[in-house]
């Protein structure tokens, strides 16, 4: 009896709250949005910003996922390949598009041929 | 359910559904981030196997496909959050069906969250959001207040808030949950 009390006091508070954090993250400003990504180094008006991982390219690979061939694993250990070869080592933009397809095939083929 | 499949090669990508919605102004791009990290927030409360991508592109392809129609007027946000709750709840329906517990969700939180499972998991995700804010005592006591189901005068009254006080905290509480719902890697 205290269990399920204490229970449905802690998932109600905890309800409250997400529920108020929800309507203050819908309500934020625009302004609010972009310096929360700039204290993370993100520049979300750039293409390919890693603020956008899951939502306009994965966030990660799924269970039984294969990038090229590569295992979560493999991709995992490509991506941080991928930082190390980039000028700004702390940029976070790991996943290819247009821009740096070529970077990611390059290193790709490096990898299959050692 | 549709739950979209992403294409991993970026050379035959297929957008994404909340690609798409971004594409035909549904949403903005900074909504998208709002969204991810509602999205985010409901990541610990989802059946196993289903992330908080999935929640959130699962969210557009229903508007997409005409399933939830967004109402004229309503912040869009607030009514995509809506549906992500709805969907939430869904996927446990069809996950009970399917056999796969809460109890089995449960079992895979860490060793803390073990025993009693309900209370316990709760009390995680409230001390992570107490940790969220530790160092900030106007925010803590906004917390505390609105886990009580106080209103924003009575929160200012028990605390001795100004109103100045309260609306800095209250910015200073969105800017944290938006640095954590954006963060490449959380605690």
């Amino acid at each position: 009896m205290h269990n399920e009390l204490s229970a449905e006091f802690a998932n109600m508070v905890l309800s409250r709250l997400l529920e108020f954090f929800e309507a203050e993250i819908a309500q934020s400003s625009d302004a609010e949005v972009l310096e929360a990504a700039a204290d993370l180094r993100m520049n979300p008006r750039m293409k390919g910003s890693a603020a956008f991982g899951g939502i306009t390219y994965p966030w990660g690979l799924g269970r039984g996922q294969s990038f090229y061939g590569l295992s979560a694993e493999e991709f995992a250990a490509l991506q941080r390949r991928f930082r190390a070869a980039q000028d700004d080592a702390e940029w976070p933009d790991l996943w290819p598009d247009g821009a740096n397809v070529s970077d990611w095939l390059a290193l790709i083929r490096q990898l299959r041929e050692k | 359910m549709y739950m979209h499949t992403w294409k991993l090669s970026c050379l035959e990508r297929e957008p994404s559904p909340a690609e798409r919605a971004l594409a035909l102004n549904i949403v903005s791009d900074l909504d998208l981030l709002r969204l991810k990290a509602i999205a985010r927030m409901h990541a610990r409360r989802l059946p196993p196997d289903v992330n908080w991508s999935d929640l959130l592109q699962e969210t557009f392809a229903r508007v997409l496909s005409g399933r939830r129609r967004i109402p004229e007027g309503v912040n869009r946000v607030a009514f995509l959050a809506g549906v992500m709750r709805s969907i939430r709840a869904e996927l446990w329906r069809r996950a009970y069906l399917e056999g796969v517990s809460y109890a089995r969700h449960l079992a895979r939180l860490p060793r803390e969250a073990a025993s009693p499972e309900r209370v316990l998991a709760a009390l995680q995700e409230l001390a992570e959001i107490q940790q969220l804010f530790a160092g900030d005592a106007e925010v803590l006591d906004l917390i505390e207040g609105l886990g009580e189901g106080l209103s924003a005068d009575e929160i200012r009254g028990r605390y001795g808030l100004s109103q100045a006080d309260y609306d800095a905290a209250r910015k200073r509480m969105r800017r944290a949950l938006l640095r954590k719902g954006l963060a490449c890697i959380t605690n």
